[in-house]
């Protein structure tokens, strides 16, 4: 167990960091005055449940981050360790059915979640341009997709009467109605929701992945939500600040990276336990292959739920475009029933694709 | 209770929470003790119906200060959450003062605090009570971005500035406690202002205790069926609006009104629609196994 000192506090930040949590110095701060009014600075801690409390509550600002949260906090404070260790091999010893009664190690192609662990996502080049190509396909995105009016207004010539702002205004001419305002209801702004498959099928298409995570750096986080999937998924909007190798840490570390796929639970838990991020504006893109080893009937009850929530569904695959294919896996069979269109996913970075798909999508990009 | 905030504590905090109904374990009392310490706004996020706006209500109750509460919704503004001046009063009273007074005079007349329609935030800025008012900022997601732009200042500085006065500086710092349902993500900026605490659905026992405390006279046979039956219902797969504590309170209440001391079939039907509100989700739930496991 470790005394709770200043040194100790700051390497305990600076893990956390590390880990993909967004702390800055006046955090830091929060949490040393904690343990000083708690009393417990510069000792060994009493009462570890308390101090844990007061860390947490002063460096964790997302509910999603306890379970790592709490991890770091065992490996660091309790035991003792700098680095949480990643077991990267598991021997798999099996009886076979042959003559040798002794068990025996053999290579069986089967989903662990500790062996992908040690898979790490290649590195991929950057291009500045790529990110203003990018940002002007979303752009475009957004534009093709027809909003729809919200509660709020904002002044227009051409619009109705206003007669509550009118008579707001008058107030400055002391209660004289000088001028007629008009107004109209503001569009509401298309909320982007991606779902990205990052199971082992996916890793060809790694590039393209951080190319779009790339572009979205900027954005206001308001505007979209990313989450990864495989089978489960993991919400990384608040990741995309992020440099290149952390965000490849994150993935590695979240085990999602280059395992088996379950998009039916995946999505089942995007749309129920993630149901505050995804709203009656949003326009989710999946960017799957479709490969799925998971529940279809699950995935059905997840695309129809979705169906009813969101405002449009796009599903980009890395294959769909490429001659020959069509939507043969019964994964892919499902989704046709319930999204709005399946189109490749080149459209993320190949402004004339896009704009051709836009073109033949019509019943998708006008309403 | 006469406490002296500069040096509560966590038990403290508990005690005071408990003295007025509120069942707060370990996490909530820490959060709490450390923004009364650290002087700094507490953000509660969860589901809802599960205390988040009663722990400020509690805490004001049991500190004995006053609370002052600011609903946030869609399109509040300044005018709302900080100050307004009083448009009719200044319009009288330019028109008592324009034949005696000379320009300057009626600017600074209508001008002054007298004509200030104070809004939450400001009262709670310029609260003269002896201890600091808790204000409580509801449902901050409901509002809009430009809002919580606003709030950023006020939740750093404690300071407002009315540019025909000058800026106005809280002299004692309120207990901010914001609530989220996470209907939509609070910005980076606000979260990072705010110590977090996430309060999820208590454990069993937790509730337990609260429905005991907020429903006197319940039997104990009934209390820990409802409790059971309320988990058994959230662990449901499908049912959107999962039941908060404040549905396990009132369908406490309406079985002891309706004279049940024991969960039954007949009691379940009858009163579903207390604790499930969507008729989808009264539909997803099957009566007759949902009491044979709470009996069993």
């Amino acid at each position: 167990m470790k005394r709770v000192t200043l040194d100790n506090l700051v390497g305990f930040v600076r893990i956390l960091r590390e880990s993909g949590f967004r702390l800055g110095l006046s955090e830091d701060i929060d949490a040393l005055k904690g343990v000083i009014a708690a009393g417990m600075f510069d000792e060994l801690p009493q009462d570890m449940d308390l101090f844990k409390e007061i860390l947490r509550i002063s460096l964790v600002k997302d509910p999603e981050q306890y379970g790592v949260f709490d991890k770091l906090f065992e490996s660091y404070w309790v035991y003792g360790e700098e680095q949480e260790k990643i077991v990267r091999r598991v021997e798999v010893r099996v009886y076979s059915e042959g003559d040798t009664p002794e068990p025996v190690a053999r290579f069986i192609s089967i989903y662990s979640p500790l062996d992908v662990r040690g898979r790490v996502p290649r590195e991929a080049r950057a291009d500045p341009r790529e990110r203003i190509t990018m940002r002007r396909i979303f752009k475009l995105i957004r534009r093709a997709i027809p909003t729809e009016p919200g509660v709020r207004r904002r002044i227009s010539h051409k619009g109705e009467l206003d007669f509550p702002k009118s008579y707001r205004d008058a107030l400055s001419t002391l209660g004289d109605l000088v001028k007629l305002r008009r107004s109209v209801r503001k569009r509401v702004r298309t909320h982007f929701v991606i779902a990205i498959d990052v199971s082992g099928s996916m890793e060809d298409s790694w590039e393209s992945i951080l190319r779009l995570i790339r572009s979205l750096r900027g954005f206001s986080t308001n505007r979209y939500e990313v989450f990864l999937f495989s089978t489960d998924i993991l919400r990384i909007t608040n990741a995309i600040a992020y440099s290149d190798e952390m965000l490849k840490q994150l993935i590695i570390k979240s085990g999602l990276w280059g395992s088996g796929t379950k998009i039916g639970e995946s999505l089942y838990r995007l749309i129920t336990d993630y149901r505050g991020y995804v709203r009656d504006t949003s326009v989710v893109i999946i960017i799957s292959d479709g490969w799925d080893l998971g529940d279809l009937g699950l995935l059905e009850k997840s695309l129809a739920l979705m169906r009813r929530t969101v405002r449009k569904i796009l599903w980009l695959s890395p294959h769909a475009g490429k001659s020959g294919f069509s939507p043969e896996t019964a994964c892919l069979r499902i989704a046709t029933r319930y999204v709005d269109a399946i189109l490749p996913l080149e459209i993320l970075y190949d402004m004339a694709v896009l704009r051709k798909h836009i073109r033949t999508n019509r019943r998708v990009f006008s309403g | 209770m006469d406490i002296d905030l500069n040096s509560i504590t966590v038990e403290d905090v508990v005690r005071i929470l408990s003295s007025v109904g509120y069942v707060a374990d370990k996490r909530i009392a820490t959060a709490v003790f450390l923004a009364i310490r650290l002087e700094k706004p507490l953000l509660v996020e969860g589901e809802p119906g599960c205390g988040k706006t009663e722990l400020a209500k509690a805490l004001a109750e049991g500190l004995g200060t006053e609370l002052i509460r600011l609903q946030c919704y869609e399109g509040l503004d300044a005018s709302k959450a900080l100050y307004e001046w009083d448009y009719p009063r200044q319009l009288i009273a330019i028109r008592l003062l324009e034949r005696f007074a000379k320009p300057e005079e009626i600017e600074r007349e209508i001008y002054s605090e007298k004509y200030l329609l104070k809004r939450p935030l400001l009262r709670a800025a310029t609260s003269n009570s002896e201890k600091p008012p808790v204000l409580l900022i509801d449902e901050v997601d409901r509002a809009d971005e430009e809002f919580e732009a606003l709030l950023l200042e006020f939740l750093s500085e404690f300071q407002i500035t009315v540019p025909e006065i000058g800026t106005i500086k809280a002299s004692k710092k309120p207990i901010v406690i914001l609530t989220s349902n996470r209907t939509r993500e609070v910005g980076d900026g606000l979260r990072r202002r705010c110590l977090y605490l996430y309060i999820s659905y208590p454990e069993r026992e937790r509730e337990l205790e609260i429905l005991r405390r907020k429903v006197p006279g319940i039997s104990e046979k009934l209390a820990n069926e409802v409790v059971d039956a309320v988990r058994l219902i959230r662990s449901i797969d499908g049912v959107v609006k999962k039941p908060g504590i404040s549905e396990t309170i009132e369908w406490a209440r309406a079985l002891k009104e309706m004279g049940f001391t024991e969960l039954s079939e007949e009691a379940v039907r009858n009163t579903l629609s207390v604790v499930l509100k969507l008729p989808e989700d009264i539909e997803k739930v099957d009566i007759e196994s949902l009491v044979s496991k709470v009996k069993r």
